[in-house]
């Protein structure tokens, strides 16, 4: 692959390395190790050419095709998925250390993400695309490999749930 | 008049307060995140790790079915319990087969007693034999 061309994508990568990142932990059962490895590996195939991308697609719908199939593709041989050993805990060391005023946010944000893990993974993923990605139910059944119909059910199934899971924290 | 084009797949209408929920936690996860460039130059897992445990595994199943295999072979033939007489039986069973079941008479045929061994003829009782042709 030519340096310029790898220049380019090293650049595209960058820019959407902030929602990769979420994806990816949505990808590996939001355990941050796991979604390191996933997407280092995914921006190697990337760089290496292992995987190319066509124009056909947007870049980040691509992308986070990529990114999906490279989770899948590790935690079929993953002993720690099997064990279910993936954790919300931050293992990453992170580069901005979390103000104390956000404490309340924090504890809505882990609730989130626990009634989130409660959901069945085509549910989980359509509404983090959705919500999350701010992406349209096009482009998340396109990432999905599904129908839009298909995309559309799974995303009022999981919203509904979302919900009743929500709910007596709510009340 | 022309009708105004519709989305044949209209987007549904996003619910703000879990957007608002999302949004939290897209807050969050970006504090945690490693930066790209952190990422890129990590060492990329080996693919050992997962060879290793695979082969551990494979290993692990070998050896057990080896062990299996010899402690089967090498064990012993079972001693076949003795028959329980009504003399060595337990009193239990004793019981039981000196007072039998009040139904057990219809497990038996009509006539099984005279059925159930070779008839026997007297021995005085003299046979005419058929004259020869």
């Amino acid at each position: 692959m030519s340096d310029e061309r790898a220049g380019g994508l090293d650049g595209e990568l960058a820019a959407l390395h902030p929602a990769s990142w979420g994806w990816a932990l949505a990808c590996a059962g939001r355990d941050p190790t796991r979604a390191a490895d996933v997407l280092q590996e995914s921006y190697a195939k990337v760089l290496e050419g292992r995987a190319r991308w066509d124009g056909r697609s947007a870049f980040k719908t691509w992308f986070f095709g990529v990114v999906r199939f490279t989770a899948r593709e590790q935690a079929r041989f993953s002993v720690r998925s099997w064990l279910g050993l993936a954790s919300d805990a931050p293992e990453v060391p992170s580069d901005m250390p979390s103000p104390s005023s956000q404490l309340g946010r924090g504890q809505r944000a882990r609730a989130l993400a626990k009634a989130l893990a409660k959901l069945p993974d085509r549910q989980r993923e359509v509404l983090h695309l959705a919500f999350y990605e701010d992406l349209t139910l096009r482009e998340a059944a396109e990432i999905m490999g599904i129908s839009i119909g298909s995309a559309r059910q799974h995303y009022e199934r999981g919203k509904e749930r979302l919900r009743q899971l929500l709910a007596p924290e709510a009340s | 008049m022309t009708e105004p084009n519709r989305d044949p797949d209209p987007e549904p209408e996003r619910d703000p307060v879990l957007h608002e929920r999302f949004r939290e936690l897209r807050a969050r996860d970006a504090t945690r995140a490693p930066s790209f460039e952190a990422l890129r130059a990590r060492r990329r897992p080996s693919n050992l790790r997962w060879l290793g445990a695979g082969g551990a595994a494979a290993i692990a199943l070998a050896a057990s079915v080896v062990l299996v295999l010899q402690t089967t072979r090498s064990s012993p033939p079972r001693a076949v319990p003795p028959l329980t007489t009504t003399a060595t039986a337990p009193p239990t069973y004793a019981a039981v087969r000196l007072e039998p079941a009040p139904l057990d008479f219809l497990l038996e045929p009509p006539s099984s007693q005279f059925f159930g061994r070779p008839p026997e003829f007297d021995p005085a009782l003299s046979i005419p034999k058929e004259p020869r042709r």
